[in-house]
């Protein structure tokens, strides 16, 4: 049988990683920074966060090294968009590309195994009182990891950041119509820089996540095309913060039933995995042609 | 003093300017990779590095096993740098040779008492039809609903990756201990050029396509179109120009080439379909058509530079304890620093343009 309580816990564990890296990459876009390379963001910021958490053996330096890795990811990205006014689609590639072969092979070096890394410390997971307590969702409340904690608020934060602020203001200007936006005194370069850091910061939240509070190391290639869905969760969730977490459930729901699913029913599981990848084209399109009719 | 003119003055010598990009590119990406071991501790940089380049050179053998690795590069090259040419996408190359592969494998095993050239050439259509019917989806959601085709190509990927294996450990499987087909028949072998190696007639076959696409992108109405396409797609569209009708065509002719990249590895190289034979010809394609700048010789020369780090990557791996991602490394060096540099020589004019405004409005 299906349990209802395991799939609630793995929708909000396969959401958090698409949400906070839907989120990154949302800012980026909103600037007008088309961010393929979400992916490798992601796994850069994996990789780090289990390096960090080796050596200090404190999972929160661990942390702390995804974010940054997201930062200077991000960085750098942004450099090469705006400053270089590279493609954004091959600097997306460049860095999904570079990602999954530094990774392994740093992995090789600092850790002698290609495939993947020792396992190291978590991060804490919380309990909430008296949800924890409720029947269904009991479990999932009570050990519940710490960055799919922050998921709520990190929305809400990027909502009025978004929209109550100059600053999003200025970053939705920008990316609407960058020579109006500079004709009215706004630094379209600075503003742009800020806005795909910003997303780099998430985007190596996510990564953390990954690494190190849903498993406990580094896998090889580990993010597996969830930066993509991310993607697929920014247009689905027309490019605003409410609607990318709404996004976020609909595919980490989808996925939870995809494993709940697993060797319950007879279609071989292999298909069984396909959904979530299906349903990613499959909303993107309904999407797409929604926005077509209006 | 003339070369620098040159190479800030992009109009005269485009090709002369990217082969020399390409080449600093190169050895910066050697001098960072060589960093990068003296760090770990290695020595001796300079015998690292003729194993990886020289080494694989001064046997026959060594060169027959280069020109195996090239064969599938060329292919995917060619596939990534058509659709590339009118500005699309095609990040599924790794699935429509997966499908490619296996469509191959099947009608070769399946398939009985043909001969020779009958056999094979219906293995080939077969799976240039499937891998080509797959980028085509891809194209076809992209132009009647806008879908971007990285994404679905990328999930496209994932699918084909997931159902191939499926039907290879569950519907095709030979018995023994490794996920594969069974072997095609002989009939369905392709031309062999060396007993001892994989090195067959598909590297022929790649070698023509490399002409042939030359010429299309060139000579031809098409290729002028393709490259319209992609330079402005909507002025082009304004000159009488079906662009959707463009993309699905580019699409469809590059997930050809992804199907035939499996074929030839089925029909020429193993002889049967392995579940993840692959070591990543899809992604290693955009490297090389980026680099090459869509240019099909171009192409050619970064395959066959790609299949020389292959072939010397797996000799390091084997006479040192340096693992072969240190060499797919590199090639992710060479392709970042080939599109900075090209970034670098856009912005080149622009500054020059603006340190002579500057010096004009200080002469007044």
């Amino acid at each position: 049988m299906i349990s209802v309580a395991s799939v609630i816990c793995n929708t909000f564990a396969s959401a958090t990683p698409i949400a906070l890296g839907g989120i990154g990459g949302m800012f980026g876009e909103r600037s007008g920074i088309v961010n393929i390379g979400l992916e490798g963001t992601m796994l850069f910021s994996a990789f780090t966060s289990v390096v960090a958490c080796y050596y200090s053996g404190s999972a929160w330096l661990g942390l702390l090294a995804g974010l940054l890795t997201g930062l200077l990811i991000s960085f750098l990205h942004a450099f090469f968009c705006t400053t270089l006014k590279v493609d954004h689609t091959i600097i997306g590639l460049a860095v999904n590309i570079l990602a999954s072969s530094v990774t392994v092979y740093a992995s090789s070096s600092i850790f002698g195994n290609k495939g993947f890394t020792p396992s190291v410390e978590k991060l804490p997971t919380i309990s909430i009182p008296f949800l924890r307590d409720l029947p269904l969702v009991g479990a999932f409340f009570g050990s519940m990891s710490l960055i799919t904690l922050m998921v709520i608020p990190i929305v809400i934060l990027a909502h009025h950041l978004l929209y109550k602020t100059p600053f999003g203001i200025r970053v939705i200007a920008v990316g609407e119509n960058p020579q109006a936006a500079f004709v009215a005194g706004i630094n379209v370069q600075r503003t742009q820089y800020i806005a795909v850091m910003l997303g780099g910061l998430t985007c190596g939240l996510a990564g953390s996540f990954l690494s190190i509070s849903y498993l406990s190391m580094f896998v090889r290639d580990m993010v597996s095309g969830r930066g993509f869905i991310a993607i697929a969760a920014i247009l689905f969730g027309r490019y605003k913060p409410v609607g990318i977490l709404l996004a976020a459930l609909f595919f980490g729901f989808a996925d939870a039933i995809q494993i709940a699913l697993q060797g319950i029913i007879t279609i071989p599981n292999e298909i069984i995995q396909c959904a979530p990848y299906a349903l990613t084209i499959l909303a993107v399109t309904v999407n797409e042609a929604r926005s077509k009719k209006k | 003093m003339n070369l620098v003119h040159q190479l800030i003055n992009r109009k005269s010598s485009n090709a002369l300017t990217q082969v020399l990009i390409f080449l600093v590119s190169f050895l910066l990406a050697l001098v960072v990779g060589g960093i990068l071991l003296a760090l770990q501790g290695h020595k001796d940089i300079l015998s690292v590095y003729y194993y990886l380049l020289i080494q694989p050179l001064t046997t026959g053998n060594g060169i027959a096993k280069v020109l195996v690795q090239t064969t599938p590069l060329i292919f995917s090259g060619l596939a990534v740098a058509i659709a590339f040419k009118c500005d699309v996408f095609n990040i599924g190359v790794e699935g429509q040779l997966y499908a490619g592969a296996l469509a191959a494998a099947y009608l070769g095993y399946a398939l009985q008492g043909l001969p020779r050239l009958v056999h094979v050439s219906i293995c080939i259509l077969g799976a240039i039809v499937v891998g080509g019917l797959l980028a085509l989806l891809a194209g076809w959601l992209k132009v009647r609903f806008g879908v971007h085709e990285v994404i679905s190509t990328i999930m496209m990927n994932h699918m084909i990756s997931n159902i191939v294996t499926l039907l290879v450990v569950d519907y095709f499987r030979n018995d023994g201990p490794t996920a594969r087909t069974p072997t095609v028949q002989d009939s369905a072998r392709m031309l062999s050029l060396s007993g001892s190696s994989q090195l067959n007639s598909g590297l022929i076959i790649a070698v023509l396509l490399c002409v042939v696409l030359y010429i299309v992108f060139e000579k031809t109405p098409f290729g002028w179109q393709l490259n319209a396409a992609g330079k402005n797609l909507r002025a082009t569209t304004y000159c009488g120009v079906d662009a959707k009708r463009l993309i699905l065509i580019a699409m469809l002719i590059s997930g050809a080439l992804a199907g035939l990249l499996g074929a030839e590895r089925v029909l020429g190289g193993f002889g049967y379909m392995q579940v993840n034979f692959s070591p990543g010809y899809g992604y290693d394609g955009i490297t090389i058509a980026v680099i090459a700048g869509n240019n099909p010789f171009g192409c050619l020369l970064m395959s066959l530079l790609m299949g020389l780090l292959c072939t010397g990557g797996t000799q390091l791996n084997v006479m040192t304890d340096i693992p072969s991602e240190w060499v797919d490394m590199l090639s992710a060096f060479i392709f970042v620093f080939v599109v900075a540099a090209n970034a670098v020589m856009l912005k080149l004019p622009e500054l020059k343009e603006k340190r002579l405004s500057r010096e004009r409005r200080l002469a007044k």
